[in-house]
C-alpha cells in the first residue's frame, strides 16, 4: 500500500473524486455481473469494449505526471462506470437521461471552456436520443416516428461530438475533458449498444429503418470526409487529431447505418480499434516530443498503423464495411474508398506528431501496436468473442 | 516436395529478418551475413524443391482466416517463376548492397511478405499481402530518406485499396476471392479493371512517371531497389492472375489492345524520359519503366507467346532490379551494365523485349502497330544509354564490381539460354494460364531449346549466336580491363541537380547535353499545376461561397449550427 | 385521471418556463420543484407506477433544494433580455402539442405532452445558457422531463440524475477553469 502510495503521491484529489471513482470501479463490477438482474445487462460486444476500455484508461493513468495519477485513476474509473453503465442498461430512455449527469460529471471536472459549453453536447445528444426513443415508441402518424428514428440515429452522433455536432477543440486541454472523453471513449459503448437495442425488439418499421440507415450511412460518408481531409489540412494539430477519429467513426456510421452483417462487425472493429489503438495513441501524442530529423522505424511503423494498412487495425474495418458497402449498393463503396486512399495523407502528418517516442511513451506506443496488430490479424477470435 | 517449395522460402526469409534484428540488438552487425544467404537458399530451395517435386500445382487451405480473408497459400509454375524472379533479385541487393542490421531485417521481411503474397490463395489475402508489403516498403524508404516517399505512399496506397475493392466485389458477385474457386463469369470488365489498376499502379506501368522511376532517383537506392524488385513483380503477378481468374481469357475482348497499348506507351514515355535525362541516375531509373512497358505489352496481348514472353521479359527487369543498384555511376563498365538493362543483346532483357514485340506483332495488325512503338521506345531507350556517357554523374558511387560481374553474369546466362528458360519456365506458365483453346485464330507457339528460341515470324540463336557474343564481350572486356591500370580514370564528383540543364563531362564538357528528342508536351504537367494552383473564384462570386465559414461554424460547437441542421434534416425526413 | 394528468403538464410547463426565466437560485429551485411535482402528477394520473412517480418527485424536489446553497442568491426571474425565453415558452408547448398530436385525448398522452415541454425548454435553456447554476438547474430539468416519457426504470434514472446534478457545485470557478 505504501508503495502504491508512493507510486500515486500527493496531491491527493478532492474525497468526491475518490468517491466517485470508487462508485465507477463498483458500477463497472455490477455491471459485468449482470447485478442486478433485468436492469443491467452487459452485451458480449460491451465486454469486450470494456476489456479494451481498461487498458487505455491504465495508459492515461501511466503517462500522467507523478502527482496527477489518482485523480486521472478516479476519473479513468468514473469513465469505465459510465461506460459499462450506458451499455448494460436495456431502457435506452433511461440511457439517455443518464447521459446528462454523466455529460456534467465529464464538464464539471476543471478545463478552459465553461461548464455550459462543455456540456451543451452530451445534452443535446440526451434530449435527441431520449426524444426519439420516445417518439419511436409513440402511437401517431408516420411522420413522427420518421421524426423518432432521426432523433435517435443523429442523438448517436451527437454523443460522439461528430459533424454536424462537433465541439471546440483547445489545445493543451486535459484528455479526460476533452473531445476524448466521448469521442473516444463513452460514445463507443453506445455506439455498440443502440443498433442491438433497436434490432432486438424490432422496434422500426421499415420506413423507420430506412431513415436511421439513411442518416448514419449519409453522416457517416460526412464525417469520413471531413475527417480524411480536416486531419490531412486544418492547422491545429489537436483538431487533426480529432478528425483522425472522424474517418474511423464514419466507418463505423456506415457500417451501423447498413443494418448488414458485415457492417455491424466493422462497426465493432472500428470502435474497439477507436478504444484500443487510437484513443491511447491521441493520449501519447499530447506527451511525445516532436519528432527528430531522422525518425525511428516504430514511429514510421506508426504511419501505416494510421492509414489503416496491414496487419493493423484499420485493414480488417476497411475490407468489412467496403463489403457490406458492395453488397448493398456499389456507388457507396466510392467514398469508402476516397476517404481509405486520402487517409495515406493525414497518417504522416499524425505519426510526425507522435514524433520519436522514448521511455515510459515508446513502451506505451509498443502496447498500442501489439492491440492493433491482434485487432489486424485475428478480428475473427474477436468478433467470436463478442458475438458478431 | 512442392510444399517445401511453397514454405520454406517465405519462412527463411522471415527467420533471417528475425536473426538479423536479434543480432543487431546484441551489437552484431552481421544483417548481410545472416539475410544474403537466406535468400540465395530460399531461392535455392524453391528451385529444386519445384523441380524434385514434378512440378506439380500444389493449394494449402487453412481452417482460419487472417484479417477477415481466408487463409490459403498456392504454388504453381507462374508462382514458382515469379517468387524465383523476386528471390534472384532480392539475392543480388542484399549479398551485394551494404545494409546495417536493422535495414537488412526490414528487408528480408519485405521479401518474405512477397514471397507470401504472390503464393496468396486468395485475391481477398493478395491485397492484404499487399498492403503489408507497401507498407513495410514505405517504412525502409522513409527509414533512409524522405525524398519521393510521398508519391510512393500515395500510389501503392491507391493500389491496395482498388485491389481490395476487386476483391469485395470478387466475394460479392461470385461468393468468394480465392482464385480457384471464383466462377468464370465473376471476373466481368469492371472488376478487372479495378485489378488491372491495382497491378498497374504497383508495377509503375503508366505512361507518365511513377514511383518505379522516382525511388531510383533518391540519393540512397538501396531501398528504392528492393522497393522495385518486390513490387513490380507482385503488380504483374495481378495481371497473370487475372488470366488464371478468367480461365484464360480477361473479360473482354477489347482489354487486350487496351492494355497493350497502355504497354507500348508506357514504354515509349519511359524511353522518352530517359533520352531527356539530366544525370545518369535518371537515365536508369527509366531501365525498369521501359520494360515494365514491354512486358504489359506482351502479357495483355493474351496469346501465349505474349504471355511466355512476358514472364521471361519480367525476369529480365528481376535481375535489372538488382543489378542497376550494383553499377557505378561512370565508366566503360558501367554503360556496358547500362546497355544490359536498356535491351542490348544477348542478355535476358534482349530476349524478353524480343519475344514482347515479336508476340505482339503476330498478334494482329492494331498490336503489332504497338509493337513498333516498342521498338522505337527500345531503341531510343538504348540511344539514352548512349547519350548518357556525356551526363554528371551526382555523387561519385563506386558501386559493387563483384555483385555487377554476377548480377551481368546471370542476365547474360539467363539470355544465353533463353531457349531452355522459355520451355521450361515461360512455356508452362503460358499453358497454364493462357492455353491455346481458350484463343480463336491469333494462336502462336514459343519453342525453345539449347540452341535458341523459335517464334513463326521467326528465331534468335541465343545460345549460339548470343553465347558467341557474350563470350567475345567479355573476352574484349578482360582485355580492356587489363591494359587499363587501376584508378587511371578515376571518376569525377559532380553534381548534377535535377532541372538543370545537363553538363557534359567528357569531352564537350562547356556544351549542354540536350535530349535527343524534345516533345512539345515535356512541361505539360508543371504547366497544368501552375495554372491549376492558380485558379480563384472570381471576387463578385466569393460571397455565395464561403465554405471556410460554414467550417468555423461547424468545429466551434455552435448552438445554433446545431439547431439549424437537426432542423433541416428534420424536415427532410418529415415531408 | 386525465384532469389530473393535464393538471400535472401544465405545472411542469409551468415549473420549467419559471425555470428558463430565472437566473437564481431561488427561481431555479422553485422552477426545478414545480417541474419534478407537475411531472410527477402527470406520470402518476397516466398509469405509471405510483412509487416511481414519486421517486420523480422526490429526486426533483432533492435536486431543487441542493440548488439553493450556491449560485447567485435572490429569485432573478424575467431579467433584461428574457424576453426571447418567454417566446420560446410558448413556441415550444405549441410545438409539443403538434408532437403529441392525436395523443391527447388520453392521459398517457398528456402525460407525455407535459415531459416533451420540459425537456425541450430545458435543452433550449442548457444551450444558451452561460452560467454554471442555470446549467446544472437546465440539466436536471431535462434529465427529469427525459424520464418522464420513460417507464419505471426512466423515472428512477431521472431522480438519480436530478440528486446527482444537484451535488455539484453552481459557484462560478475563477478564470479558466470555469
Amino acid at each position: 500500500m505504501t508503495a502504491l502510495r508512493a507510486w500515486f503521491r500527493d496531491p491527493r484529489p478532492g474525497w468526491w473524486l475518490l468517491l466517485a471513482g470508487a462508485a465507477g470501479a463498483a458500477m463497472t463490477l455490477l455491471c459485468l455481473l449482470g447485478r442486478p438482474p433485468g436492469t443491467l445487462l452487459l452485451p458480449p460486444p460491451s465486454r469486450v469494449l470494456l476489456a479494451f476500455s481498461a487498458p487505455a484508461v491504465a495508459l492515461m493513468v501511466w503517462l500522467a505526471p507523478r502527482g496527477d495519477r489518482l485523480e486521472r485513476l478516479c476519473a479513468g474509473l468514473v469513465g469505465l462506470g459510465s461506460q459499462a453503465v450506458l451499455a448494460s442498461v436495456p431502457d435506452l430512455l433511461a440511457v439517455a437521461v443518464l447521459l446528462v449527469p454523466v455529460g456534467f460529471a465529464v464538464a464539471a471536472r476543471p478545463g478552459r471552456r465553461s461548464l455550459s459549453a462543455r456540456v451543451r453536447g452530451p445534452a443535446l445528444a440526451a434530449a435527441l436520443l431520449g426524444l426519439g426513443w420516445a417518439l419511436l415508441r409513440s402511437p401517431g402518424p408516420a411522420w413522427l416516428g420518421r421524426l423518432g428514428a432521426l432523433g435517435v440515429a443523429l442523438g448517436l452522433v451527437a454523443v460522439g461530438g461528430l459533424v454536424p455536432y462537433l465541439q471546440e477543440v483547445e489545445d493543451g486541454e486535459p484528455a479526460e475533458t476533452s473531445y476524448l472523453a466521448w469521442t473516444g471513449f463513452l460514445a463507443p459503448a453506445l455506439a455498440l449498444v443502440l443498433p442491438f437495442r433497436l434490432l432486438q425488439g424490432h422496434l422500426l418499421t421499415p420506413d423507420e429503418g430506412m431513415v436511421v440507415g439513411a442518416v448514419l450511412v449519409g453522416l457517416g460518408a460526412l464525417n469520413l470526409a471531413w475527417g480524411a481531409v480536416g486531419a490531412w489540412r486544418t492547422a491545429s494539430l489537436a483538431e487533426a487529431w480529432r478528425d483522425s477519429f472522424l474517418v474511423d467513426w464514419g466507418f463505423a456510421l456506415i457500417g451501423l447505418g447498413l443494418f448488414e452483417r458485415d457492417g455491424l462487425a466493422a462497426a465493432y472493429l472500428a470502435m474497439l480499434a477507436v478504444l484500443g489503438v487510437r484513443t491511447p495513441l491521441a493520449l501519447l501524442a499530447r506527451t511525445a516530443p516532436a519528432a527528430g530529423t531522422s525518425p525511428r522505424p516504430l514511429a514510421l511503423v506508426l504511419v501505416v498503423l494510421l492509414a489503416g494498412a496491414a496487419p493493423f487495425s484499420g485493414f480488417p474495418v476497411r475490407l468489412l464495411v467496403l463489403r457490406a458497402a458492395t453488397e448493398l449498393a456499389w456507388p457507396l463503396a466510392i467514398p469508402l474508398l476516397m476517404a481509405m486512399a486520402l487517409a495515406a495523407a493525414h497518417a504522416l502528418r499524425l505519426a510526425r506528431a507522435l514524433g520519436s517516442p522514448r521511455g515510459r511513451d515508446a513502451i506505451g506506443l509498443a502496447v498500442v501496436l501489439a492491440v492493433s496488430l491482434v485487432l489486424g490479424l485475428v478480428p475473427g477470435i474477436l468478433r467470436g468473442l463478442g458475438g458478431i | 516436395m512442392s510444399l517445401a517449395a511453397m514454405l520454406v522460402p517465405p519462412a527463411l526469409l522471415a527467420a533471417a529478418a528475425i536473426l538479423s534484428w536479434s543480432l543487431g540488438h546484441t551489437g552484431v552487425g552481421a544483417g548481410r551475413v545472416v539475410c544474403a544467404p537466406a535468400a540465395w537458399l530460399a531461392a535455392g530451395v524453391e528451385a529444386v524443391a519445384w523441380w524434385w517435386g514434378g512440378r506439380v500445382p500444389l493449394e494449402l487451405s487453412l481452417p482460419f482466416g487472417l484479417a477477415g480473408a481466408p487463409l490459403g497459400v498456392k504454388l504453381d509454375s507462374s508462382i514458382f517463376a515469379l517468387q524465383m524472379i523476386t528471390l534472384l533479385a532480392l539475392a543480388l541487393l542484399f549479398t551485394f548492397q551494404p545494409r546495417d542490421p536493422g535495414r537488412a531485417a526490414l528487408a528480408s521481411l519485405v521479401g518474405g511478405v512477397a514471397l507470401g503474397t504472390l503464393a496468396a490463395s486468395s485475391l481477398s489475402l493478395t491485397a492484404f499481402g499487399l498492403s503489408v508489403c507497401s507498407g513495410l516498403v514505405w517504412t525502409a524508404l522513409a527509414w533512409d530518406e524522405r525524398t519521393e516517399v510521398g508519391a510512393t505512399w500515395g500510389a501503392l496506397s491507391l493500389a491496395w485499396v482498388l485491389l481490395l475493392w476487386a476483391a469485395v466485389v470478387l466475394e460479392v458477385v461470385g461468393g468468394t476471392s480465392v482464385y480457384s474457386a471464383v466462377p468464370v463469369t465473376a471476373l466481368q470488365a469492371p472488376v478487372f479493371l479495378l485489378l488491372a489498376a491495382a497491378a498497374l499502379l504497383c508495377a509503375g506501368a503508366l505512361p507518365w512517371r511513377t514511383w518505379v522511376s522516382l525511388v531510383w532517383r533518391r540519393a540512397r537506392p538501396a531501398s528504392g531497389s528492393l522497393a522495385v524488385a518486390v513490387l513490380v513483380p507482385l503488380g504483374f503477378s495481378l495481371l497473370l492472375r487475372a488470366y488464371a481468374l478468367g480461365a484464360g481469357q480477361w473479360p473482354g475482348g477489347w482489354l487486350h489492345p487496351l492494355l497493350a497499348g497502355l504497354g507500348a506507351a508506357t514504354a515509349l514515355a519511359a524511353a522518352g524520359r530517359a533520352q531527356a535525362a539530366g544525370s545518369v541516375r535518371a537515365v536508369r531509373a527509366e531501365a525498369v519503366p521501359l520494360g515494365a512497358g514491354l512486358t504489359l505489352l506482351g502479357l495483355a496481348l493474351g496469346t501465349p507467346l505474349g504471355v511466355a514472353a512476358a514472364v521471361l521479359s519480367l525476369g529480365g527487369l528481376g535481375l535489372v532490379a538488382g543489378l542497376v543498384p550494383l553499377l557505378p555511376e561512370g565508366g566503360l563498365v558501367a554503360s556496358l551494365g547500362d546497355a544490359l538493362a536498356f535491351g542490348a543483346p544477348p542478355a535476358l532483357v534482349f530476349g524478353g523485349w524480343l519475344l514482347c514485340v515479336q508476340a505482339a506483332l503476330e498478334a494482329g495488325p492494331v498490336t503489332g502497330l504497338m509493337g513498333l512503338v516498342g521498338v522505337f521506345a527500345w531503341s531510343v531507350g538504348l540511344a539514352a544509354v548512349a547519350r548518357a556517357t556525356w551526363l554528371p554523374a551526382p555523387a561519385a558511387r563506386s558501386g559493387s564490381p563483384v555483385g555487377l560481374a554476377v548480377g551481368a553474369g546471370l542476365l547474360l546466362a539467363a539470355g544465353v539460354g533463353l531457349g531452355g528458360l522459355a520451355s521450361l519456365v515461360a512455356a508452362p506458365v503460358a499453358s497454364d494460364l493462357a492455353p491455346p483453346g481458350s484463343h480463336g485464330a491469333a494462336v502462336s507457339y514459343l519453342g525453345g531449346g539449347a540452341v535458341g528460341v523459335t517464334v513463326p515470324s521467326g528465331s534468335w540463336p541465343a545460345g549460339a549466336l548470343g553465347g558467341a557474343v557474350a563470350i567475345v564481350g567479355v573476352v574484349l572486356l578482360a582485355i580492356v580491363g587489363l591494359l587499363r591500370r587501376p584508378g587511371r580514370e578515376p571518376i569525377r564528383p559532380l553534381s548534377g541537380v535535377e532541372g538543370e540543364p545537363a553538363r557534359a563531362r567528357r569531352s564537350v564538357s562547356a556544351l549542354e547535353v540536350k535530349p535527343l528528342i524534345e516533345p512539345p508536351w515535356r512541361d505539360l504537367r508543371d504547366r497544368l499545376a501552375t495554372r491549376l494552383r492558380g485558379l480563384r473564384v472570381p471576387s463578385q462570386y466569393r460571397s455565395l461561397v464561403r465554405p471556410n465559414a460554414v467550417a468555423a461554424a461547424a468545429t466551434r460547437g455552435r448552438p445554433w449550427f446545431w439547431a439549424l441542421v437537426t432542423l433541416a434534416l428534420a424536415l427532410v425526413v418529415t415531408r | 385521471m386525465e384532469a389530473a394528468a393535464a393538471a400535472g403538464a401544465v405545472l411542469a410547463w409551468l415549473g420549467v418556463s419559471l425555470l428558463s426565466l430565472a437566473d437564481a437560485r431561488r427561481g431555479l429551485a422553485l422552477g426545478l420543484v414545480t417541474t419534478a411535482l407537475g411531472l410527477a402528477l402527470a406520470a402518476a394520473a397516466s398509469g405509471r407506477q405510483p412509487s416511481a412517480a414519486a421517486a420523480l418527485a422526490a429526486g426533483g424536489a432533492a435536486g431543487s433544494l441542493l440548488r439553493l446553497r450556491d449560485g447567485e442568491p435572490g429569485w432573478g426571474l424575467m431579467r433584461p433580455g428574457s424576453t426571447p425565453r418567454l417566446v420560446a415558452a410558448l413556441l415550444v408547448f405549441l410545438a409539443a402539442v403538434l408532437l403529441v398530436g392525436s395523443g391527447l385525448g388520453v392521459p398517457t398522452g398528456v402525460a407525455r405532452l407535459g415531459a416533451i415541454a420540459v425537456a425541450l425548454l430545458a435543452l433550449l435553456r442548457l444551450l444558451t445558457v452561460e452560467r454554471r447554476s442555470p446549467a446544472l438547474g437546465s440539466g436536471a430539468a431535462l434529465a427529469l422531463g427525459l424520464g418522464a416519457l420513460g417507464g419505471g426504470t426512466g423515472l428512477m434514472a431521472a431522480a438519480v440524475a436530478a440528486v446527482a446534478l444537484g451535488t455539484l457545485s453552481g459557484a462560478e470557478a475563477p478564470g479558466p477553469g470555469r
